[in-house]
């Protein structure tokens, strides 16, 4: 094997000296410090939570929050045909998988929105009217920014998509941007039972 | 200089799963929400401990399936769940104050 094709993954992308692929491998390591950003984050949300009243999240509105929980899951599943497709050399429906994955992240952020608009214009709840409030604001405020980030980096693979930037034997950055949409999956996941169910 | 062997897995073909899997996932995920949210209108001493077992189970559904953690190098596990031995305590801890 020559060296060029052993320090090549099976994406076609340069490995690191652990043979791992490089930029695989680097989000795998700002994965761990978001994890520990987040756990950091929610322990200071349970603490406060633990200060409020037990009944401190009756005003938030679960039906409504499950449907846009099952939206971000639906966004997680076009991510992952997106990988699946690209890595089947499918153009086509990588974008479509893509687009589809912009739609129901935005959808997400906007019902965030439109909850937060409703909490505190009605004056129910606000980052300064209760401790409860300034933990829900902080740990879902610090959600939505990084699903907000995860709306742009998904505008430009899509936009590299469209330039024909991927093929079945280079789509590593389609891979990484999955792995970041899902983390923040994953996330939500945890806080939806946290702030929302508990 | 002796070049540095990279290991078998970052070389071997991905086998990823197929559409049916991931579709299989969603399923799961989806029936997890539905569990979860009509768990949050029980009662009594199971309601916290049942629902951290559904998040947990629905948050590893997501890591190993699409993240793809389960078909891929052991040390981004590795990576991954290394924090968790500074996280668990912590929230542990903020849990049962």
């Amino acid at each position: 094997m020559s060296d060029t094709t052993s320090t090549l993954a099976a994406h076609g992308q340069p490995t690191s000296a652990t043979g791992l692929d490089s930029a695989k491998l680097g989000m795998w390591l700002f994965l761990a410090t978001e994890v520990m950003l987040f756990s950091a984050m929610i322990a200071g949300f349970l603490d406060m939570r633990g200060r409020s009243p037990a009944d401190a999240n009756h005003v938030l509105n679960i039906p409504v929050t499950a449907v846009n929980t099952f939206i971000l899951i639906c966004s997680s599943l076009t991510v992952a045909l997106s990988v699946a497709s690209i890595e089947q050399g499918n153009q086509k429906r990588l974008r479509t998988f893509l687009l589809l994955t912009l739609l129901f992240g935005g959808t997400f952020l906007s019902v965030q929105i439109y909850e937060y608009n409703a909490l505190i214009s009605s004056g129910e709840l606000t980052p300064w009217n209760s401790l409860f409030g300034a933990g829900f604001f902080a740990v879902t405020g610090l959600h939505g920014f990084h699903v907000f980030i995860g709306l742009i980096w998904c505008a430009l693979t899509i936009f590299w998509a469209s330039r024909g930037k991927f093929s079945a034997q280079n789509f590593m950055r389609v891979e990484v941007f999955g792995l970041y949409w899902h983390f923040v999956d994953v996330v939500w996941i945890i806080l939806f039972v946290l702030i929302y169910l508990m | 200089m002796k070049h540095v062997d990279p290991t078998k897995e970052a070389l071997q073909p991905h086998r990823y799963p197929g559409v049916r899997t991931y579709l299989l996932v969603f399923a799961g995920l989806a029936i997890l929400t539905f569990i979860e949210v009509a768990v949050s209108y029980i009662t009594g001493g199971l309601k916290v401990p049942l629902l951290i077992l559904l998040s947990a189970m629905k948050a590893m559904l997501v890591i190993l399936f699409f993240m793809h953690l389960r078909y891929d190098s052991r040390w981004y596990a590795f990576i991954f769940f290394a924090p968790l031995v500074l996280v668990i305590p912590l929230i542990w801890v903020s849990l049962i104050r």
